[in-house]
Formats: C-alpha cells, sequence, structure tokens
C-alpha cells in the first residue's frame, strides 16, 4: 500500500485477557499505535490495578526481531500502577512501539516473556490490509 | 475593570486621537496623556508603545493598524488615511443590541467555541468599548448557569472542523451503559446539545444508521480519508425537530403521548411547553391536566416520566419498558 498511516479497528486476535479490549492499531513511520480499552471488574474489590511491562513489545508472527515499548500514554510503566477507585471503573490507553514493515499480516503483543497469566498478551493480530483505512 | 478591558480602551482612544482631524499626528506624549485623562491612571509611555505595536503587529488582535511616525510632525498617523479600528458607525440602541450579544456570546461561548471566534468577538468589543465603558457594573446584566466543563470537549472544534470538511472520523467510544469500549467509524453530520451536553450525530460505518455519541464518551478521534456518506444526513432532522434528546427508542416513528399532570405541572408546563407539538386535551376544576405531545420517543423522554412521576402520569402503555413511569403517586385518578 501507498498509504502512510493506516488504522485497523477492532482487529482479530486472541487473548486470555477478558476485560481488556484492543481497539485500534494506527501504523505510521513515526510509529505503531494500539489502542486498548481496559474495563475494572470485581475479581478485586475496588477494581485492582493495572500497568503494562517496560519490556513489552510487538512482533511480526514467526520474526524473532522485536519491536520494543517505546512509551505508554495514559498507563504507567511498570513498576507504577493506576489503581481503580471502584469496580466499574475504566480506562483507555495506548502504546507506542516503533514502525513495522508491513501493513498486512500477523502480530503478536507480548507483555513479557515468558508468559505469565494475566499479562497483557495478544496472539495472532490481524493486520488486514483490505480493512485498514487511510488516516488524513 | 479587567485589564483586558482597559487594555481595549487604549486601542480605541489611540484609534481616535490617530484619526482626530482637529489635532493630527498626536505625539507619544499626547496618546498618553489621552490615555491617562480618559483612565484616571498613570501610565508609562512602554505601555503605549506597547500598544501601538500590538495594533500594528499583533495578528491574534487583527488589527494590522498602518500605524507610521512622523518624524517632521513629530506624530503619528495612519499611512492609509481610510482606515481606523471601528469603521462601522452604529446608533446607539445598536450599539445596546450588540453589546448585549456580544456579553451573551461570550458568557456562552467562554468555552465552547474557539479562541477564533473569542478573537472575532474580542474585536467587536473593542470597536464598542468607546460607547460602552461608562456602564461599567458589578455584576453581569446576563448571567447564565453554565455547567463545569463536559469530559471530551476537547473533541469539540476537530469535530465541528469534521463536519464542516465532511471528513469521516474514527473514534473509541465508551459506553456508559454497558460497560464497553469500541472503535467507530461515523460519518459526523451534527454536533447537538441537550440538557448541557454535547453529542455528536452521525453515520456509524458500521451500522449503517444514524448514532448518537455523547462527546464525554469519545475518545482520541481521527480523521480517515475514506468517502464521506451524506446519504443519511436528512434524518437528523428529526433529531432537532421531533424530539426530547438525542437518543431514540427503537424507531424513528413519531407517537402522541398522551399524560396526565398534576395542577402543579400543568402549570409548569403551561409556561414551559415540553415541544412545539404539545396540546392540553382536557382541563379538570381541581387544575389538573391531560397533555399531548408530538413525539419520537427517546431515552430522555423515558427519564423525564420517570422523574416527574409524582406528577405526570403517561397514558401511552406500550411506549416505554419502565413501568414505573405509569406510578401515579399523588394524582386522584380520572
Amino acid at each position: 500500500m501507498k498509504q502512510d498511516t493506516i488504522v485497523y479497528h477492532e482487529p482479530e486476535c486472541r487473548t486470555e485477557v477478558n476485560n481488556l479490549k484492543l481497539l485500534r492499531i494506527t501504523l505510521s513511520k513515526e510509529h505503531t499505535k494500539i489502542d486498548f480499552g481496559y474495563q475494572a471488574n470485581d475479581y478485586y474489590i475496588k477494581g485492582g490495578w493495572v500497568k503494562i511491562g517496560a519490556e513489552t513489545f510487538i512482533r511480526m508472527k514467526g520474526s524473532k526481531i522485536k519491536y520494543r515499548l517505546i512509551k505508554g500514554d495514559n498507563i504507567p510503566i511498570g513498576p507504577e500502577k493506576h489503581h481503580f477507585k471502584t469496580t466499574q471503573d475504566w480506562l483507555y490507553f495506548s502504546l507506542y512501539f516503533p514502525e513495522i514493515p508491513i501493513r498486512h499480516g500477523l502480530i503478536e503483543l507480548i507483555e513479557n516473556e515468558p508468559i505469565k497469566f494475566n499479562d497483557f498478551n495478544f496472539w495472532d493480530i490481524l493486520l488486514d490490509g483490505e480493512k485498514g483505512y487511510e488516516v488524513n | 475593570m479587567s485589564l483586558s478591558k482597559e487594555v481595549y480602551i487604549r486601542y480605541k482612544l489611540i484609534d481616535i486621537a490617530i484619526k482626530n482631524l482637529h489635532a493630527p499626528y498626536p505625539s507619544m506624549e499626547d496618546l498618553l496623556r489621552i490615555c491617562n485623562e480618559r483612565l484616571g491612571k498613570d501610565l508609562a509611555v512602554c505601555t503605549i508603545q506597547r500598544d501601538i505595536k500590538a495594533m500594528k503587529e499583533d495578528e491574534e488582535l487583527g488589527f494590522m493598524a498602518p500605524i507610521k511616525f512622523s518624524k517632521s510632525k513629530n506624530g503619528y498617523y495612519y499611512s492609509d488615511p481610510g482606515y481606523s479600528i471601528s469603521k462601522v458607525p452604529l446608533q446607539e440602541n445598536e450599539i445596546e443590541a450588540l453589546i448585549s450579544a456580544c456579553e451573551i456570546i461570550q458568557i456562552v461561548s467562554g468555552s465552547r467555541v474557539g479562541d477564533s471566534f473569542n478573537s472575532a468577538v474580542k474585536k467587536i468589543m473593542v470597536s464598542l468599548m468607546e460607547e460602552s465603558e461608562e456602564k461599567e457594573v458589578s455584576i453581569p446584566m446576563v448571567h447564565i448557569d453554565l455547567p463545569p466543563k463536559q469530559l471530551g470537549w476537547e473533541h469539540f472544534d476537530f469535530i465541528l472542523n469534521a463536519i464542516k470538511m465532511q471528513n469521516v472520523i474514527s473514534f473509541i467510544h465508551y459506553s456508559y451503559r454497558n460497560n464497553e469500549f469500541n472503535a467507530n467509524m461515523v460519518h459526523p453530520y451534527q454536533l447537538k446539545e441537550f440538557n448541557n451536553y454535547w453529542y455528536l450525530i452521525g453515520l456509524s460505518e458500521k451500522d449503517h444508521e444514524l448514532k448518537t455519541f455523547s462527546l464525554d464518551q469519545i475518545y482520541d478521534p481521527m480523521e480517515l480519508s475514506i468517502k464521506y456518506n451524506y446519504s443519511k444526513m436528512e434524518e437528523v432532522r428529526p433529531y432537532n425537530e421531533n424530539m426530547y434528546g438525542v437518543y431514540p427508542i427503537n424507531s424513528m416513528k413519531k407517537r402522541i403521548l398522551k399524560f396526565q399532570c398534576s395542577a402543579f405541572m400543568a402549570k409548569f408546563l403551561s409556561a414551559h411547553p415540553m415541544h412545539e407539538s404539545q396540546k392540553i386535551i382536557k382541563s379538570y376544576a381541581e387544575g389538573n391536566k391531560i397533555f399531548s405531545v408530538e413525539l419520537i420517543p427517546t431515552r430522555e423522554l423515558e427519564q423525564w416520566f420517570f422523574a416527574n412521576r409524582a406528577d405526570v402520569m403517561l397514558r401511552n402503555k406500550d411506549v416505554f419498558k419502565n413501568e414505573n413511569i405509569s406510578m401515579f403517586h399523588n394524582l386522584k385518578m380520572y
């Protein structure tokens, strides 16, 4: 594709985290931005907490090249945490990674390896070129 | 007097002095004296110098006044003799009306409209200040209660521009009702206010129908380069004309809703009709009344009936799911 910046809405993916939704991926020459929505739940009395591990990375499926987290927007990088006050709280946040060289294919987002329960991990995230929209 | 107001008066005084045919080419000392006399201040030369510079160069202020200094006359003049910061002569009543309008616009637009609009308002105020300066009051003549800024307010200008330029937008929406996030692609049609909250009405690309999004539930909007679809734009009209609220329930069909009111509520509704279609169907000796309105049922209308259930009873039982709306505590049944 010739476009500079492409956005994908709610790409198909696999994850074990029920209350975290991968909402949008924006691919540009500057970075890869991934938007998430987190809904606190009653597993913890006051909704618990969230953070993102500093080691978080994305990679293309089958590749060993890791594109490491540059920054988080509206979410603290561990060990700092964002503590919810109620089970009804929510958090919209974005993670920034370096530019990836594809516009179509499968990628993974891994918070840490080895994989741990409740980490923010997403596999088989489908960047479907047919469903990517050019950003103005 | 606020500092900004005083500044505007100085601009006006400088403008008048430079244009004064009886005493052309006012010197810096002349301008200083005029301003000090008029404002009862002891201003410094640098203040007037700064004012002249702003009138000449400040792009936000926008006067770009062609002020020059004549060495031979030792005074200031306009290189364009026809220039003035207030070129439009106004009648007294017109000035009064504009001042009132500006005050209301400033109150209402204080946080609502972009900086460019505020700048325009300021310019109008500058040109009117000479006539209005002596009408200082300690409290505003008009006061409108405004709620604290709505979350998502920062998207107002962006969305307004997208509507204007007919650009499709992508944004994240969080539903308070469902505790759920969604990524949306919307062809934006209108920003609508209801009860001090702002909403975006637009065509949802996913659902192929009009949707309403409260600005406070919108995150991170961005413009997309896809073809704008205005095919359902006309469907916004009923939102403006036939709704009390912004979230229609089930269908867009208008219904005639009949409801019985206590004497108190009947007085209130007579003075403040809910909608232009409101009619009195029947009046009872005790003051109770039956009204009708022809509206598209909305969530907000349902909430209104529920909130006022002690004084209002809806006679159409099938419109809303909330059975409590039909509870009728204080009224005699007819």
